[in-house]
């Protein structure tokens, strides 16, 4: 019975780890594909705007002079070095191999109405467009080039993967110290395999680039070599490779190469204008694009599939012998796996993706996001704002202590059972319920420095009337005012809850001793309330320092940033400068700062509660 | 006669400060049916000299905030069935079911509690940018589906289910999802509505989340529709007030219905 069940165990974990390189070999052909795909589609166009250039209208009409473009389109052929494999047609009729079928007016139809590349069937279609640049009269097809299987490099890293699943496998039923061993070098052989398939599309990727910029190079010699007046005219060569840089340059150099330029990385070629006289031509790398870190991760997490199927079988084949136990674990998985999924994409993710962030220059304009390293930490450092805001939010926070006071004076004066106490409780805590813009509008109204209410009942007291959320002195003061009377109730619910626990019979049996209520309420009460006091601090804080809503409604950060909070700052260089980098690498400041405030206030206080 | 005469100092006080704060209140409402040249007199009127109920009219029809409310309804309303969902579920597993790594995944998910939201907001915001989620109910939503508070809160209710309930349902050959469904959550109903009350609550307040997810007014919240009302009569105070009057009426109606839930809600995640 036992041998059997191990059996199937095996079996199945074999199947695993067969199924799960041969996945990561699909997922890598599927890579290549599509960068084949994408060259095809820019060689298309590029050379259907080449043969735009080069042959002349015929006469009376924005079409082309059919016998020059057939003459066009056969040179191409004969181009040596030109690599990619092309089909024109002059409406659906081919021109390069007379005997090619032609296209069907259905293609050529769909080609007219969306008058973009597209793929259509095995080739990809790109319009050509005639001299007037309003209507399609042809269309140049090119086929992509054939993904291979599998690279000597894959093929290198396949063996060893496949062979250490195959032993992993085989420990199944074996002693687990054994198997677990075997299932630790099965991941690290896949990891290896997943990263030279990563290597693979890579490759691909870099030489699609490649071959596009030596075909790109060889149409624009050619047109030079038709239409001498365009090597004095860059702008005019340009428009064969939209979305590149063309410029002058001074190098014979033939082979592309890869740099950096003005921070961000170019795939360049050089293209001969004439004698002593050359252009560069810079495109973006396919290989330097952003998603092609995604497919680091979807190779290797590909690759280990196989280890985790055979840890799950291993796991499965020694609980066989426990089914309840085995039963509970997978009831509990299914049971976390919508939240855990959830947290794993929006909470764990995003914090692996802000230290990324953190290091790098991003904005949503600009799709180069260039590592910078610690820049964006250099740069908080001298940053002023940062520094002023950090003191204003810990200024803020100086609010918390001042509420919890009152909120404790209420609870206690409330802490018993009538109509009355009720709807005081009642009314305590209508501002923690109500809608924030709201208060903020409210309190903005009440704060007016000629017509606000406040100033009035302060004129009122003999006091010099203020400009309460206009003046950088006042602004940051009139803001935690208002913060004060929203946390009140929230504070006293959490002080009345405390205080039920906090027996009657000690504070009769102090009573009875003579005790003063001070002194029941500094001996007995206080320290029996000494967590629920750490509580309300510690939450009261961590949300103090990311107050934004407050803020951003009654003063923007204003006056001269006297209210500028660091959550404020996080905001507006986000989505306001649009520089997510360095928001990120503020938002990762934020974290540290409440990380430590939020380990530092029980050990302050503890102490503080000993010594007491 | 000293404890009397200090319990009605406390209890002056205790009326001030609730006096206070309960003002705020009712100088919203009186500001919101004053007349717009009537409020810049000099000493300000604390009452309307006539009352004008047609500032409501004019400032709820100069946005749609028709729109507003039924897209923060349609917002909470997800929110609230996704917490309440994935938070029993997930507070079943910890608090009744037995898995190897069971206390290291429960750290694990109360860890996210020490990350703060604002932390967050950069990489979220990338996140649904990516997958064109701006803008949309998908991308207001897809964020809150999860509250590992209110994992918490369940968790710490179904501990206090007896357990012999259970076993009795076991005994009689149901499955884990059956007892779930129809042992533990019926005798949980009062800390689900807790969590769904809260939840309810936050949505309809969030403004942060909204104002970054969101760009049209078609898909505004209410509290991102009222911040930008504020811009457009940012002079006319009554108006101003009809709408915050507006937005704290449907608020305080709820927290009349289900004010037993807010308070239970505080005192089941405070301190232990």
């Amino acid at each position: 019975m036992s041998a059997a069940t191990g059996g199937r165990w095996r079996s199945g974990a074999g199947i695993a780890v067969v199924a799960s390189s041969v996945l990561v070999l699909v997922a890598v052909r599927w890579a290549s594909d599509r960068a084949e795909h994408a060259l095809a589609r820019r060689v298309a166009g590029a050379t259907a705007r080449y043969l735009a250039l080069v042959a002349p209208p015929s006469r009376g009409s924005a079409d082309y002079d059919l016998p020059r473009l057939l003459i066009e389109t056969r040179a191409l052929d004969g181009l040596p070095g030109f690599a990619a494999q092309l089909e024109v047609y002059h409406g659906t009729a081919p021109l390069l191999h007379a005997t090619a079928r032609p296209l069907s007016p259905a293609q050529f139809d769909r080609l007219r109405r969306h008058a973009t590349a597209r793929s259509d069937g095995a080739a990809t279609l790109a319009p050509l467009f005639d001299r007037d640049g309003w209507d399609v009269v042809g269309v140049v097809a090119a086929w992509p080039a054939g993904a291979a299987w599998l690279s000597w490099r894959s093929a290198l890293a396949v063996l060893p993967s496949l062979a250490a699943g195959a032993l992993a496998a085989a420990t199944l039923g074996g002693a687990p110290g054994r198997s677990r061993r075997a299932i630790r070098w099965f991941a690290a052989a896949a990891t290896v395999f997943g990263l030279a398939a990563y290597g693979d599309i890579r490759a691909v990727t870099q030489d699609a680039t490649d071959r596009w910029l030596g075909d790109t190079r060889l149409l624009m010699q050619e047109a030079v070599v038709r239409l001498p007046e365009l090597r004095f005219s860059l702008a005019a060569l340009a428009p064969i490779a939209p979305g590149t840089e063309l410029l002058p340059a001074d190098s014979a150099a033939s082979a592309p190469w890869r740099g950096m330029v003005a921070g961000t990385a170019r795939a360049a070629v050089t293209v001969r204008l004439a004698p002593g006289r050359w252009a560069e031509l810079r495109t973006a790398p396919g290989e330097g694009e952003g998603w092609m870190a995604g497919w680091v991760a979807v190779a290797v997490c590909l690759a280990l599939l196989g280890p985790c199927a055979v840890a799950l079988a291993a796991w499965g084949e020694r609980g066989a012998a426990r089914p309840q136990r085995q039963r509970e674990t997978v009831a509990a998985w299914g049971f976390l796996a919508p939240s855990a999924l959830h947290l794993g994409v929006f909470s764990f993710a995003p914090m692996l993706f802000v230290l990324y962030l953190s290091v790098h220059r991003w904005t949503l304009v600009d799709p180069a996001r260039p590592f910078v390293g610690l820049a964006n930490l250099g740069r908080m450092v001298h940053d002023p704002l940062v520094w002023v805001s950090l003191r204003n939010t810990v200024l803020y926070a100086l609010y918390v202590p001042v509420s919890m006071i009152l909120s404790l004076g209420a609870a206690l004066a409330l802490n018993r059972q009538s109509w009355a106490v009720r709807v005081a409780r009642t009314i305590f805590f209508l501002p923690y319920i109500s809608s924030v813009v709201a208060i903020t509008l409210v309190w903005q109204w009440m704060y007016q420095p000629d017509i606000g209410v406040i100033n009035h009942l302060v004129s009122a007291l003999g006091l010099r009337p203020v400009d309460w959320l206009g003046s950088p002195r006042t602004a940051l003061v009139a803001v935690m005012i208002v913060s004060v009377w929203v946390q009140l109730g929230y504070q006293m619910t959490v002080f009345l809850a405390g205080l039920q626990g906090v027996p009657r019979a000690y504070l009769d049996a102090a009573r009875v001793d003579g005790a003063s209520a001070w002194q029941r309420f500094r001996r007995i009460t206080l320290p029996l309330l000494r967590p629920v006091t750490l509580f309300v601090l510690v939450t009261g804080v961590i949300g103090s320092f990311q107050v934004f809503t407050y803020i951003y409604l009654l003063t923007d950060g204003g006056p001269l940033h006297a209210t500028d909070v660091i959550a404020y700052r996080i905001y507006q260089t986000g989505w306001e400068f649009l520089q997510f980098g360095y928001a990120s690498a503020l938002s990762l400041l934020l974290f540290v700062v409440l990380f430590g405030v939020t380990r530092a206030q029980p050990m302050l206080l503890g102490k503080r509660a000993d010594y007491a | 006669m000293r404890r009397v005469g200090r319990r009605v100092l406390a209890g002056v006080l205790v009326a001030l400060l609730a006096a206070a704060t309960i003002a705020p209140f009712l100088y919203m409402i009186a500001t919101a049916l004053m007349d717009e040249f009537e409020v810049l007199r000099y000493p300000p009127p604390l009452l309307p000299a006539r009352p004008h109920p047609e500032n409501f009219a004019v400032a709820l029809t100069a946005l749609p905030f028709g729109r507003f409310f039924l897209n923060t309804a349609i917002v909470a309303a997800c929110v609230v069935v996704g917490q309440v969902a994935t938070s029993a579920m997930a507070a079943y597993a910890f608090a009744r079911l037995r898995f190897p790594g069971r206390d290291r995944v429960f750290f694990l998910y109360l860890s996210v509690l020490m990350v703060p939201v604002v932390v967050l907001l950069v990489p979220r915001f990338l996140i649904i940018n990516a997958l064109g989620w701006v803008d949309s109910y998908t991308g207001l939503i897809s964020t809150e589906l999860v509250s590992v508070w209110g994992i918490f809160l369940l968790r710490q209710c179904f501990l206090t289910i007896p357990r012999d309930l259970e076993d009795a349902a076991r005994l009689d050959g149901a499955g884990e999802w059956t007892v779930f469904w129809r042992v533990v959550l019926p005798l949980s109903k009062p800390a689900l509505a807790t969590l769904a009350v809260i939840a309810f609550a936050d949505q309809w307040k969030s403004f942060l989340w909204p104002l970054i997810a969101t760009r049209s007014a078609e898909m505004s919240m209410v509290e991102v529709g009222i911040a930008s009302f504020h811009g457009l009569y940012s002079t006319n105070w009554p108006y101003q007030m009809a709408v915050a009057v507006t937005a704290v009426v449907p608020l305080l109606v709820f927290y009349f219905v289900a004010q037993k839930y807010f308070i239970r809600g505080i005192e089941l995640t405070g301190p232990k």
